[in-house]
């Protein structure tokens, strides 16, 4: 059982406050939905608990099973558990899929001294490549480059498939994939949770991807705050409505950020 | 089978050959008029200065790799293409501490071309400087190059690639790209593309980055538990994985110079 605690979290980046006290918390087997408008701070957030350099936290706390996980860096945090499937993986030209993987699956093992021999790692890596339906030679290729927007994506989630983390954040995985792709995606997402009672927080525009990856919780974060948490009706709700109705009720207007600490207090009440 | 061959001698080179050099001195190889041949070269030096002559006859196809392990040494290649040859050339350098190299391809004979692949290093304290020189003798010559200068520790790196079309040599190309990777903080490279053409009808690019390895790569591996230092190690790794490749097309010879090209990238483990 694990548990990932974010509190009173304030972010910046290039000198600018994005993030204006997020509390969240996700345990294990437990599928948060993450949604919110365009620019409201979702992927900093997910960056954030990634340890990106480019995002200051400057007040509040992540922690992992009691651990601070704001104390690790990037790789640790990864070997902790933690996983993100990136809104837009990068590139890395001349590294292949395959020997980037067989190392970073190296790193997880020597801890009790047992490295997947080359023959395991073939195996898994050859299944998860069809459980994906992805091409056979994506495998050999290098990472990303000259990807489809949907290969990148899949490629996220067969990441994740062979690092079989304990906590996954998924941005917008939804974001370039077709409906058969969604499927295929959302399918390999709930067998892996299903097997490793992972926790998930799926960040996504659209209700389309949480008709197959159901939440047992929807927050909302808009500019920088939390100002909704909720069931899964949420979700019929926002598809209906879109966000303005929840930004006037947590007094949150366009353009006015100076509003987000206000909005999450009153939000608070 | 890994041969030797002798300063001041002449070898004709026919299918694969493996050889290896230790000694100062003068050594030619040859292609005969249409033949296909690889020629696999490992060049392992202290303080000695070697000049290396290659020359392909009329027709000919060489595949040629040379590795270079050196302390404190002076290389020069002088390649030499005849009518309609072609060459394919992996080269890496590796020193200890200081090397000079001078690697002239001449496209002396009408459409013959070269690709080259060329990455160099040095260790902590190293210091290289050299030049590689494109002469376009003759019209339709092709050539075109990669060249990837690894800066680690207190290294300098000062390199010229330099491409010569002459008068009248109508139809030519010639490509080269440099990028030079800075890995600390105090190395330095110099690099500069000379393009000089003296004719109007060629097709020339030139094009040189330097800088660092790309800090969003290095999170993207690292967010997958690599530490710092294996993501800066696989990602240099991608540099010699070309020279690597052409090397194992010998077994033997892959063995022999395996360990030299992961010491160009800081590396002497056996990762493969
Ligand atoms: N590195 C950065 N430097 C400066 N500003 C940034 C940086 N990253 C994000 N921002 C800004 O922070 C705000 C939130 O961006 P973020 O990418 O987190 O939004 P998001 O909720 O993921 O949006 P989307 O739904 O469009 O993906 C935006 O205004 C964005 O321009
Ligand atoms: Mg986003």
């Amino acid at each position: 059982m694990s548990k990932l605690i974010i509190k009173d979290l304030w972010v910046s980046a290039s000198g600018e406050m994005i993030l204006k006290g997020v509390n969240l918390s996700v345990e294990s087997n437990e599928t948060v939905a993450l949604m919110g408008p365009n620019g409201s701070g979702k992927s900093t957030l997910s960056y954030t608990i990634m340890g990106h350099p480019s995002y200051k936290v400057e007040k509040g706390s992540i922690e992992i099973d009691g651990e601070d996980i704001l104390k690790m860096s990037v790789d640790e945090r990864s070997r902790a558990g933690l996983f993100l499937a990136m809104q837009q993986p990068y590139e890395i030209n001349g590294v292949t899929n395959r020997d980037f993987i067989k190392q970073a699956m190296d790193k997880r093992q020597t801890k009790d001294g047992h490295i997947v021999s080359l023959y395991k790692f073939a195996v898994k890596l050859d299944k998860a490549i069809e459980d994906l339906h992805m091409e056979k030679d994506l495998a050999d290729r290098y990472v990303n480059e000259d990807f489809s927007g949907g290969e990148k994506k899949k490629n996220e989630i067969l990441q994740m498939k062979m690092l079989e983390p304990k906590m996954a954040i998924l941005d917008e995985i939804d974001s370039g994939l077709d409906v058969d792709a969604i499927n295929i995606v959302s399918d390999n997402i709930n067998a892996l949770k299903e097997k490793n009672k992972m926790g998930l927080i799926v960040i996504s525009h659209y209700r389309r991807l949480f008709e197959h990856i159901k939440p047992d919780k929807v927050a909302v974060l808009i500019n920088g705050t939390l100002v909704k948490e909720g069931d899964s009706s949420l979700l019929d709700y926002i598809d209906q409505n879109g966000y303005e109705d929840l930004k006037k009720e947590a007094g949150i207007e366009d353009e006015v950020t100076l509003l987000g600490e206000c909005a999450f207090k009153e939000n608070k009440k | 089978m890994i041969k030797n061959i002798f300063p001041s001698e002449e070898k004709t080179i026919s299918l694969s050959e493996v050889y290896r050099i230790e000694k100062s001195g003068d050594y030619t190889f040859k292609i005969e008029k249409c033949i296909e041949a690889s020629l696999f070269i490992f060049v392992d030096l202290k303080e000695e200065k070697v000049s290396l002559n290659f020359s392909l006859l009329p027709y000919s196809n060489l595949s040629l790799t040379i590795v270079t392990n050196t302390v404190s040494s002076e290389i020069e290649y002088n390649i030499n293409l005849e009518k309609e040859s072609k060459l394919l050339f992996y080269s890496s350098d590796y020193t200890e501490k200081d090397l000079k190299t001078v690697k002239t391809i001449s496209l002396s004979g009408y459409h013959s071309s070269a690709k080259v692949y060329e990455v160099t290093s040095a260790k902590e304290e190293g210091n290289i400087k050299g030049a590689f020189n494109f002469n376009h003798n003759n019209s339709s010559t092709e050539c075109e190059g990669d060249f990837y200068y690894l800066a680690n520790g207190n290294t300098s790196i000062n390199k010229d690639v330099v491409a010569l079309i002459k008068h009248g040599m109508k139809d030519s190309v010639s490509g080269e790209k440099i990028k030079g990777i800075l890995l600390s903080k105090n190395a330095k490279i110099e690099a500069k593309p000379i393009l000089k053409i003296e004719y109007d009808e060629v097709k020339a690019s030139h094009g040189c980055a330097i800088g660092t390895i790309d800090a969003n790569e290095i999170y993207y591996l690292m967010s997958r538990g690599l530490t710092k230092e294996d993501a800066m190690k696989i990602i240099s790794k991608s540099f010699i994985n070309p020279i690597i490749l052409m090397a194992s097309k010998n077994e033997e010879y892959k063995e022999l110079v395996l360990p030299y090209l992961l010491k160009t990238i800081g590396s002497d483990k056996h990762e493969l």
